[in-house]
């Protein structure tokens, strides 16, 4: 046995990031980790390549246990990991990013670039890749990056290597590349742990499959004993967990809001349209980074389009921008509050009325009464706590600075509500209160669009339930019909059927 | 905190530290008022009624500049360029109004045009071209003093008319009419900044420009203004430098660059953007020449006065910054 995780433990503040997992690789061996958001895979990762130190458990590297955690002597120990986001430095060459901090040298100690050079070339002979050593990174693709990351885990001897969503951002044929490769790798005796969000590619090459959910163990297996249906079963079971509101029929005659044809500049999402009713909640479920939040941004012009129109009470936004969209009725909360959202120097009433204090002025006076008035009004409806409005932002809690944001915009009586994340960071009492509030505004007649990465949050709240997996909207689902096995066939599905055309439209299908 | 200390050496720069917080909570209230105690233990000529009212008179130059400084600190920028249009208004006004009071009107509106035109560069160039405002600032700055000079062909002519020089050298009772002046633009500033919603928002998108975008503020607009109502001051200050001298100068300006930053930042403007008030920033103006004049008084060098207020620039910085975090 080449790895041995055994009954690891971590915790982070009052958050039980992994609990009592064990995970086993033999030499040779692919073995694929899966699990939803937030099941606990990076916290694994970054424990096996020495980021993190766990709580407790053991680790047995090559039947040795392993006591020292940090990165560099993990490295030396044989692991290397490969992250999502590339360690590369973009404006040095091929070869001396792989070769960084350990430089060949030659007589007087002078940088040997002739065998430098010629190593890399037997590197990237071995990974596949045409390329020249003196090519700098930046002039390469994503997945050409990616593959150097490999040679240069291969120069350093690697007995294990770990990738972490390694075709998030690659297209089909790029990916077929790396799974050859890796199969490659593989008959050399190496290592491989593996992430992926894409079922079928676990299923195509890992030889084991171990399954986290919440930071625990749900299973581990041979690959071939498994199927997309029991995969999903097994990432999804859980019960819901807080109460949500009920919900009520929605009038869908005519549509509040309608979009059509949204395409991102930056490919983020393709051709997604979408209706929005008065009073309806509209969830966008999918897995991280698959265009959910990037949608919305768009609609609030925060992010350039390629195509796209927005039509609300008989106009049509073709160019939106955050002035233009809250003069129509439609704002958004962002899931950065403190970057995004809050003024920090401010207080609270002035938070609350920043976007309306153009409706109570005189020749640019702000009437003090009325701004205080309205900022009352808004702290007790919402029941922000301190309810004072010269309280500074700054010292609100999480789930307070979200109440401040939600009452600048519920200020403006908007009728599409856009929220990303709208209960990350804040305690499951403020939580039900945020339920609530959606809920009531809705019945209210206010159209509201929730991007979160809770799978239950979105069931719960949600009326109906886009689902988008590689920036396109793949199905939608009426509340009763919406379940985490149905939006991950969905999601799953719409991977199968159109892979990975993150960075470039599909050509073929 | 207070009980480690005991059995152990001394920690200096705790005690510093400890010292600077409680001078710091002060602020430049405390400042002045140290600086007073200081004058009257040491030079007890300096802290007369009439004594006040001269050093209010010699702030009142940095002070109306400083004015405008703050709307761009607050913005979080510099505007470095405010001593280049003091030049450019003192050669301009000299020239354009030559000794006539006819020409008064001709000469003031001249140099609040090209004022605002500098403004309004600087303004641009931070806001469409992202140039970093000390930057910026720092080229129309060199433009505006070269500009000067080319213009003046190095030796300026002109002079300041009789009428005009009641604004640097009248008095209204016993309050110079520059003081004045210079009162009555705290206010009108100061009431702006607190007050409308022009003020609100150059504070908004000054502590967090996303927010404020978002927030659906006009941030490129509220961007450019502080530059143009900076450059306004400057000019204004300008005008009284003009008619305090009363003659053409070319290095009126040099001095006032830094020191109206300086005047910002010691009364309280963060140079994180987003706090600040005008009342504090002309409290700075009279602190900073208050010192001058104290440092004089015990005829210490000129370069003692550039070091301490260096020295106090810093420390300002430094307290300014503890209180955010």
């Amino acid at each position: 046995m080449l790895l041995e995780a055994r009954n690891i433990t971590k915790t982070f503040g009052s958050l039980k990031a992994l609990k009592d997992v064990s995970l086993n690789c033999e030499a040779g061996e692919i073995h694929g980790l899966m699990g939803e958001n937030g099941a606990g895979k990076s916290t694994l990762l970054k424990i096996l390549s020495g980021v993190f130190t766990p709580d407790s458990g053991e680790i047995l590297f090559q039947g040795k246990p392993v006591t020292e955690f940090n990165p560099k002597s993990a490295l030396a120990r044989g692991i290397s990991i490969i992250y999502q986001e590339f360690s590369l430095i973009p404006a040095m060459s091929v070869a001396e990013n792989i070769f960084i901090g350990r430089e060949p040298l030659g007589r007087l100690g002078r940088l040997d670039r002739r065998a430098m050079r010629h190593d890399t070339e037997e590197l990237l002979n071995r990974v596949g890749l045409k390329i020249s050593p003196d090519r700098t990174i930046d002039s390469l693709s994503v997945a050409e990056q990616q593959t150097v990351e490999i040679a240069r885990a291969l120069s350093r001897r690697s007995d294990l290597l770990i990738l972490d969503e390694p075709t998030a951002a690659l297209a089909e044929t790029e990916a077929d590349k790396l799974f050859a490769i890796l199969r490659e790798l593989r008959a050399g005796g190496t290592s491989i742990v593996l992430v992926s969000h894409r079922l079928y590619e676990i299923l195509d090459i890992a030889d084991v499959v171990t399954v986290l959910k919440d930071g625990q163990l749900v299973g581990t297996d041979r690959a071939s004993a498994f199927d997309e249906a029991r995969l999903i079963s097994m990432m999804v079971g859980r019960d819901l967990e807080h109460t949500y509101p009920p919900k009520r029929p929605i009038q869908t005659d005519k549509p509040l809001m309608e979009v059509k044809n949204f395409t991102s500049r930056s490919g983020a999402f393709q051709d997604v349209g979408l209706k929005l009713h008065r009073g309806e909640i509209l969830g966008i479920a999918g897995l991280e980074g698959h265009g959910q939040n990037d949608l919305l941004r768009s609609l609030f012009g925060l992010e350039p389009l390629q195509s796209g129109t927005i039509t609300i009470n008989g106009k049509t936004l073709d160019a939106p921008t955050p002035r233009r969209c809250i003069s129509e009725g439609i704002v958004f909360a962002s899931d950065d509050r403190k970057k995004e959202g809050l003024i920090l120097p401010f207080d609270v009433r002035e938070n609350i009325t920043l976007s309306t204090m153009k409706q109570r002025q005189t020749l640019s006076f702000i009437h003090a009464a009325q701004e205080r008035r309205l900022a009352e009004e808004m702290i007790a409806k919402l029941q922000v706590s301190p309810p004072r409005t010269n309280a500074m932002v700054r010292f609100l809690s999480g789930g307070n600075q979200q109440k401040v944001v939600l009452c600048r915009w519920l200020a403006t009586k908007p009728s599409v509500l856009m929220l990303a994340e709208p209960t990350r960071g804040i305690d499951v009492g403020t939580k039900i209160e945020i339920y609530n509030l959606l809920r009531k505004l809705a019945d209210e007649g206010t159209g509201i669009m929730v991007v979160s990465r809770d799978m239950v949050e979105l069931l719960g709240l949600s009326d109906r339930i886009l689902v988008m997996a590689d920036g396109r909207a793949v199905a939608t689902f009426d509340g009763a019909e919406a379940s985490e096995e149905s939006i991950m066939r969905a999601i799953v599905r719409g991977h199968t059927t159109r892979p990975s055309a993150h960075a470039a439209p599909t050509t073929t299908q | 905190m207070e009980g480690k200390q005991i059995g152990q050496p001394l920690d200096v720069a705790s005690t510093v530290k400890r010292f600077a917080d409680r001078f710091g909570r002060m602020g430049i209230y405390g400042g002045i008022v140290v600086l007073l105690i200081i004058a009257a233990i040491a030079q007890p000529s300096l802290v007369g009624p009439a004594q006040l009212v001269t050093i209010a008179k010699l702030s009142a130059v940095l002070g109306i500049a400083a004015l405008g400084q703050t709307f761009v600190t607050v913005s979080r920028g510099f505007d470095i360029s405010q001593g280049g249009v003091i030049t450019l208004t003192v050669v301009l006004a000299n020239t354009l109004m030559n000794g006539e009071a006819g020409n008064i009107f001709l000469g003031v509106t001249v140099c609040l045009l090209v004022s605002v035109i500098v403004g309004l560069i600087n303004g641009l160039v931070v806001g469409f071209l992202k140039v970093p405002s000390i930057i910026a600032s720092l080229g129309t700055f060199a433009v505006t003093t070269g500009g000067s000079v080319i213009y003046s062909g190095g030796v300026p002519t002109g002079s300041i008319p009789q009428a005009f020089l009641f604004l640097g050298r009248g008095y209204l009772g016993p309050m110079p009419v520059s003081v004045i002046v210079w009162l009555i633009l705290t206010v009108v500033a100061g009431v702006i900044l607190q007050r409308t919603v022009i003020g609100r928002s150059m504070f908004a998108r000054g502590a967090n420009e996303t927010a404020a975008f978002q927030a659906g503020l006009n941030v490129l607009f509220y961007g450019a203004l502080p530059y143009v109502l900076s450059s306004i001051a400057a000019c204004i200050a300008g005008l009284v430098y003009a008619s305090y001298i009363g003659l053409p100068v070319l290095s009126a300006g040099t001095q006032y660059s830094l020191s109206t930053i300086a005047a910002a930042v010691v009364g309280g403007t963060s140079l994180a953007g987003g706090k600040g008030t005008m009342v504090g920033t002309s409290a700075g103006a009279f602190f900073l020449t208050m010192l001058s004049a104290l440092i004089i008084s015990f005829s210490l060098p000129e370069g003692v006065r550039m070091i301490v207020t260096g020295i106090i620039i810093i420390a300002a910085i430094y307290l300014s910054r503890r209180d955010e975090a």
